[in-house]
């Protein structure tokens, strides 16, 4: 059962994981607990009230030691909406290791970074600012390599561990050689060129080189889904990951859903191969143009996986108001549609003992906006 | 001669100067369109018997001397400056993330740090047809709100048009690329 979060600032006791997913409808981050003090974030977006990197915020109404305590920080993929204010949080942990897809190692890529910096002056930032500043961060770290070195994130590697008790593991499963190869590909077809106008970068899809987690702390398993999609070539997207796992690697108990519970992220081998039966599960909206995720199809659907389903915020935009009525009314007049990006903003909190079954429930708190798909789909009718 | 009086008291100036007089063809006022204030000037009419030739020059009449005037030429008091201020409202800067067939989204800024942001989707009715071709994915606009005169007429206006940003140099490229490539070589990984 979920509860109403009261007191989200109470820290986890030591021995006790935490899973902690925020989303406000453009954007996502996940905080990790792995006992011992030790946190993780993947991925990056901003508190609406403070405006500042999720994770930064929660920690630091946590109490915690960012600079000490914060040991890894993942960005799976590079769009936009997953890399809000991710440079801060890494500047932040000094004790970090940085993980990003394996595709940023290709000298193609430096040559699509390089030639899109020149859009910088753009208002409203790029993840791929955000990327090359933390690889900025990371030429500056190495001199002296008091910093923890990062790791290229690829199928089955291991990004960071812990060997003593509770030993704790988190290992990527993809991108696969064959879904860099596709990042690639498509980053060519990205390239600026002379005599082009000079625009920001567009996001680019689907999201071959994202970066899914198997996060493992004693026999509780967590499986991070990122935005990975399903696609027909068994060399890409969930296929290749499904393809890919190791024996003994599945009963994820808890599951962040992919891309923000679309079908095209859902794969029906995930739900049988990799998690345990009806999961803990939570996602985040995606409110932008004309799409609004998850659906309440994609409620049902994935509702019809798992009761122990939860949302970090309902799909919903809020409309464009203004303090000056005449700026309101013109925009409203002027444009088809006007609203805030994000609209809603919530958190989804788990939390279990490590020495607890894995068998047994995990304790929801839902803060802000945050609902079970239940209730969203209730209401919806 | 000719007297001109300010309505506002204002330093008064040659009605025939070149700065920006010109007359009503409909009266006989001359009416300085970049002064500022209020100014009249009565030229004089020549078909009256008696009137001096209007060699219009111009004399400026202090407060104190105002009072003591004599033979106040006929002077109207009429509205002289033709208003084109514009009053912004506000300002959004921004990029296209969708093209459609018969509209486009952009999201909008304020301020680059603004959160949360605004996102509008407009017909493409809204912009110029040379702006059309332009409003693709990534493009950068500008969407100005504001009040606009038109002498005596204020109208609300609403101008969306699309940044024509100078196209990439093969020299830009080359940099802009030689630095990441450097920036990659310096980092090491495990």
């Amino acid at each position: 059962m979920a509860s109403s979060g009261n007191n989200q600032k109470a820290p986890p006791e030591p021995q006790e994981l935490e899973v902690s997913v925020f989303g406000p409808g453009y954007g996502e981050c996940v905080v990790l607990h792995l006992g011992d003090g030790h946190w993780g974030a993947v991925d990056s977006c901003l508190d609406l009230g403070s405006k500042r990197p999720a994770a930064l915020h929660y920690l630091e109404s946590l109490g915690v030691d960012v600079e000490a305590a914060l040991r890894f920080v993942v960005a799976t993929h590079w769009h936009d909406d997953h890399l809000q204010g991710i440079k801060e949080v890494f500047h932040r942990a000094k004790a970090a290791v940085f993980s990003c897809t394996e595709a940023v190692r290709q000298p193609e890529f430096d040559q699509f970074l390089g030639a899109w910096a020149g859009t910088r002056f753009l208002a409203g930032g790029s993840g791929i600012d955000e990327l090359h500043r933390i690889l900025t961060e990371l030429k500056d770290r190495n001199p002296g390599t008091r910093y923890p070195l990062p790791r290229l994130a690829s199928a089955n590697k291991v990004l960071w561990e812990r060997t003593m008790q509770p030993s704790a593991t988190v290992k990527a499963l993809s991108p696969s050689d064959a879904a860099v190869f596709a990042a690639i590909a498509q980053l060519r077809t990205a390239m600026s060129e002379p005599s082009k106008a000079r625009r920001r970068l567009p996001n680019l899809k689907p999201n071959d080189a994202s970066v899914v987690l198997s996060v493992q702390v004693g026999h509780h398993r967590v499986l991070l889904g990122s935005d990975l999609q399903v696609r027909k070539d068994h060399g890409l997207g969930w296929m290749a990951v499904v393809d890919g796992i190791e024996a003994g690697a599945g009963s994820h108990q808890v599951f962040k859903v992919p891309h923000h519970g679309s079908p095209n992220g859902d794969h029906d081998e995930v739900w049988n191969r990799m998690l345990a039966l009806q999961p803990w599960a939570a996602t985040t909206p995606f409110v932008s143009g004309d799409v609004r995720l998850p659906s309440v199809g994609d409620c049902q659907r994935i509702l019809g996986r798992t009761p122990n389903a939860y949302l970090t915020a309902p799909p919903q935009a809020v409309k464009f108001r203004d303090p000056d009525r005449t700026v309101e009314k013109t925009v409203n007049e002027a444009a088809l549609s006007a609203h805030f990006v994000p609209g809603k903003y919530g958190h989804v909190r788990l939390r279990k003992g490590i020495s607890e079954p894995a068998g047994c429930a995990w304790r929801v708190e839902l803060f802000g906006h945050a609902l079970s798909l239940e209730k969203y789909v209730l209401a919806a009718h | 001669m000719a007297e001109t009086l300010s309505t506002l008291g204002v330093p008064l100036r040659l009605a025939n100067d070149d700065r920006g007089v010109y007359r009503r063809s409909d009266t006989r006022f001359f009416l300085f369109s970049q002064e500022v204030g209020h100014l009249v000037v009565q030229e004089p009419a020549k078909e009256k018997p008696g009137a001096e030739a209007a060699s219009v020059v111009t004399t400026e009449i202090s407060p104190t001397e105002r009072g003591t005037t004599p033979a106040r030429p006929r002077v109207q008091r009429v509205s002289t400056r033709h208003d084109d201020r514009y009053i912004l409202l506000k300002k959004f800067e921004g990029f296209v993330i969708s093209r459609g067939e018969r509209s486009f989204t952009a999201r909008l800024f304020e301020n680059s740090s603004d959160y949360p942001v605004v996102e509008a989707e407009f017909d493409l009715e809204e912009i110029s047809e040379t702006d059309r071709e332009l409003a693709i994915e990534g493009a950068a606009l500008v969407w100005t709100i504001g009040y606009g005169y038109d002498g005596s007429t204020r109208k609300r206006e609403s101008t969306i048009y699309l940044r024509r940003l100078p196209p990439w140099s093969e020299k830009e490229i080359a940099q802009a690329r030689q630095a990441a490539s450097e920036l990659s070589r310096g980092i090491q990984w495990e």
